[in-house]
């Protein structure tokens, strides 16, 4: 007994057997499983699997030595002249004898660079078959070669026996190859065939990734069980269900969003200790349809959990909801008091801001607990990166800006304007939303505010449609100076101080950025430099015009 | 008769000028128009705008001396809390890498102008100010004495750069409420601040956000050192 707990693999295929039975998959439901986004692939290779990237690479003095001798023994002496002079390896000659004579070399980079080099060779290349095999069953080799043979073998029809050969190399290396092998093994075809039985061992491999790959590589070859099911939820509420039940069964949770039940159950799978089940939970709660209310309180409750990933994802399809997250407003302001004591990090906290700015004036009751991120002793910037510090402050300062700035964010906005440099554009330009937002309250801003329009410096590009986004996703892009212009407008009257800048400032002021991709917009600096004068100047006619009156 | 004319309307100025700066948003109630808190070095400032600076602790509700620990200054000389005790100290804080010049670089300036005013001053006892680095690891006494001149700072006794402890920097920091962050590299955040001690050592004021006028700290400075 004590053996069995010792082996999470045997409680596992004990478990699997009774949920088999409990549940049973249709083919029907196996085959309606593609291969699709939802699950995550081996990380040990690109996302599209026909790509090799055989890069240019330089070379050492070795290096250079070896690979020149291995083109004169395959009697290429103009290859070997090329590398002796550009010390590199460039083109990939179409030559697949050439790269296979490469594969021998005793440098990674190298024999790497081969195998990328055969992987996009669209010729006959079982010549090379031998050494490729070699080095996909050579359990000390580099595993990125590892891979990168084994997907080059996968480019062409493989015989029975490689197939054997490349079967026995699972397990031998990390998860990802494993998996890799299988989803190879799988193409196969016909060839296969053999290793059948091979392949269902793996389905109680300890990893879930390597099952469900195994369990996939069983479908193509028709090789899997038929089963039948009739309830996923319970397959993944079950915490003995096998990594590859649990998979299927979370994927047809999809179409399940309006059930509070099934929002739950795939929130929980995101915090499954198999990383695998984790992303794959993570997937499809970002495409889930049709989330009840119910299903929104659920999303919020996931803002509460102790693992981080539970947190982050919940949030991403809180956001996804857009105005329809509004319930959730009381879990994402607990979200950010926790944040304030170094309990949610920087990530799900900027997440929540994106959903707190699509509620606009109806989360102003978080607007205290957002303010609260400012002081910059607390906790949530431990151990952040400088760039992203900024960035998380002047997301914050935009969110308060929409949803209402209260008094004691006022000084960390005076001292975002008063005391920024050109590394802390983010911030700037969110503290002087936020001015704006303050409207005539922001007087005393005003100096602090016209600054960098004293002076032409370069202006970062920045977005504000989503945290995590590095582009704009939706809207437009803006700048500091884009931000003071605004800022001024809506300040009005008391702004009048700035019209001198302004003034000058729209006299020379430069569209040193003028295009955007698709949609997206880079508002014109000169153009909202011109609205401002008008502003501020047409505020100045009515006063000159109230005093002479 | 046009000496009064001129000065009532020099008076109405002033006053008009006090009402129209306006109050900011965060301000407490009854604060003064920032120009009348700083018009008289003599005035008692209690009142200061609370937006940029804490309220003024009379005697009765000071805590308890600040702990500090032991730190290297400049010259690479040992100061202990005894040092800094017996007269009033300004502690303000600054790192050497610090790359904007808005923060460290300002606040060392305008602590070497803070240094002159109090030697005209003539406060006695003679105030202690001290620049107190976030970055003890890297901020050697050469380091700090190179970035002191640079900036102005002529060192005394009385007037100087220091490291605490690097084991103990966290606790002063969070002991001081002292505005900074880091990340593995140093520095990752850090605000404006400079705070007044009394000759006990317990802490009375901080200034925040935006630098400090030196004439409010004199005053400051000045009341502390007639306790």
């Amino acid at each position: 007994m004590s053996r069995v707990l010792e082996n999470p693999s045997n409680i596992c295929m004990q478990s699997c057997r009774g949920t088999a039975a409990l549940l049973l998959f249709s083919a029907t439901l196996a085959l309606g499983v593609p291969r699709n986004d939802l699950v995550p692939m081996p990380k040990i290779r690109p996302e599209d699997p026909s790509r090799f990237f055989p890069l240019a690479v330089r070379l050492d003095g070795a290096e250079v030595t070896e690979v020149a001798a291995l083109f004169r023994k395959a009697a290429r002496e103009d290859l070997a002249l090329q590398v002796e002079k550009s010390r590199a390896l460039r083109a990939v000659p179409p030559d697949a004898s050439v790269l296979t004579a490469l594969l021998g070399a005793s440098s990674d980079r190298v024999k790497e660079w081969s195998l990328r080099g055969l992987g996009e060779h669209r010729g006959d290349k079982s010549a090379a078959t031998p050494a490729l095999l070699a080095i996909a069953c050579d359990p000390k080799a580099d595993e990125i070669c590892r891979a990168l043979a084994v997907r080059v073998l996968g480019t062409t029809q493989i015989e029975s026996a490689t197939i054997g050969k490349l079967a026995e190399q699972i397990g031998t290396g990390s998860k990802e190859f494993s998996a890799l092998l299988l989803e190879i093994i799988g193409g196969a075809g016909e060839q296969a065939k053999p290793v059948v039985s091979a392949l269902r061992k793996q389905l109680s491999a300890p990893e879930a990734l390597v099952q469900y790959y195994a369990y996939e590589a069983l479908q193509k070859l028709d090789a899997a069980e038929q089963q039948e099911a009739s309830n996923y939820l319970a397959v993944v509420d079950n915490p003995n269900s096998p990594g590859y039940l649990r998979a299927i069964a979370l994927q047809k949770l999809l179409s399940q969003g309006e059930d509070p039940k099934a929002v739950r159950a795939v929130i929980d799978s995101v915090g499954h200790p198999d990383s695998f089940i984790s992303e794959l939970a993570g997937n499809v709660l970002q495409r889930m349809d049709g989330i009840s209310s119910a299903g929104v309180a659920a999303l919020g409750s996931g803002l509460d959990h102790g693992d981080a990933r539970v947190r982050v994802q919940s949030a991403v399809a809180l956001r996804r909801l857009g105005t329809n997250a509004f319930s959730a407003i009381p879990s994402i302001t607990d979200l950010l008091r926790q944040a304030v004591k170094g309990e949610a990090r920087v990530r799900e906290t900027g997440i929540c801001l994106d959903i707190l700015r699509a509620q606009g004036t109806n989360a102003t009751p978080a607007s205290g607990a957002v303010a609260a991120l400012l002081p910059e002793q607390s906790p949530i910037y431990r151990n952040v990166q400088k760039h992203e510090v900024d960035r998380f402050r002047g997301f914050v300062f935009f969110t308060l800006a929409e949803i209402g700035v209260p008094k004691e964010a006022v000084p960390f906005v005076a001292d975002a304007l008063a005391n920024s440099d050109e590394r802390m554009s983010y911030a700037f330009a969110g503290a002087a939303r936020a001015a704006g937002a303050l409207q005539a309250d922001a007087a005393q801003l005003v100096p602090h505010l016209v600054r960098p329009l004293e002076k032409d410096t370069p202006q970062d590009v920045l977005d504000f449609d989503e945290f995590e986004a590095h582009s704009a996703t939706r809207g437009e892009y803006t700048t500091g100076q884009i931000e003071i212009l605004r800022a001024l407008r809506r300040i009005g009257p008391p702004a009048r101080s700035a019209l001198p800048v302004v003034r000058a400032f729209e006299s020379r002021a430069v569209d040193w950025i003028t295009s955007a991709d698709g949609p997206k917009r880079i508002p014109r600096v000169s153009d909202e430099a011109r609205q401002t004068l008008a502003v501020l100047e047409s505020t100045r006619t009515a006063q000159l015009q109230s005093q002479h009156e | 008769m046009n000496k009064a004319f001129i000065l009532s309307i020099f008076i109405s100025l002033a006053l008009a000028g006090c009402q129209s700066s306006k109050e900011p948003v965060g301000a407490a109630a009854g604060n003064e128009c920032a120009h009348c808190a700083g018009a008289s070095e003599s005035s008692v400032d209690d009142s200061l705008d609370t937006t940029y600076a804490s309220e003024w602790l009379p005697e009765s509700k000071r805590g308890k001396a600040v702990s500090l620990p032991l730190f290297e200054n400049q010259a690479g000389r040992q100061v202990t809390t005894e040092d800094l005790r017996g007269a009033p100290v300004a502690l303000s804080f600054i790192y050497t890498r610090c790359e904007n010049q808005r923060k460290c670089p300002l606040v060392a300036r305008t602590m070497a102008e803070l240094q002159k005013e109090v030697q005209q001053a003539k406060i006695t006892p003679h105030p202690r100010l001290a620049l107190v680095t976030y970055d003890p690891e890297y901020d050697t006494p050469k380091q700090l004495k190179a970035f002191g001149k640079t900036h102005g700072v002529h060192f005394t006794d009385t007037a100087m750069l220091l490291r605490p402890e690097a084991d103990r920097k966290e606790q002063l920091f969070k002991d001081l409420n002292v505005r900074v962050n880091f990340n593995e590299r140093g520095v990752n955040l850090h605000g404006v601040q400079l705070i007044l001690l009394d000759k006990q050592g317990r802490f009375v004021r901080a200034y925040h956000t935006l630098i400090w006028s030196n004439d409010k700290v004199l005053a400051d400075l000045k009341r502390l050192a007639s306790e």
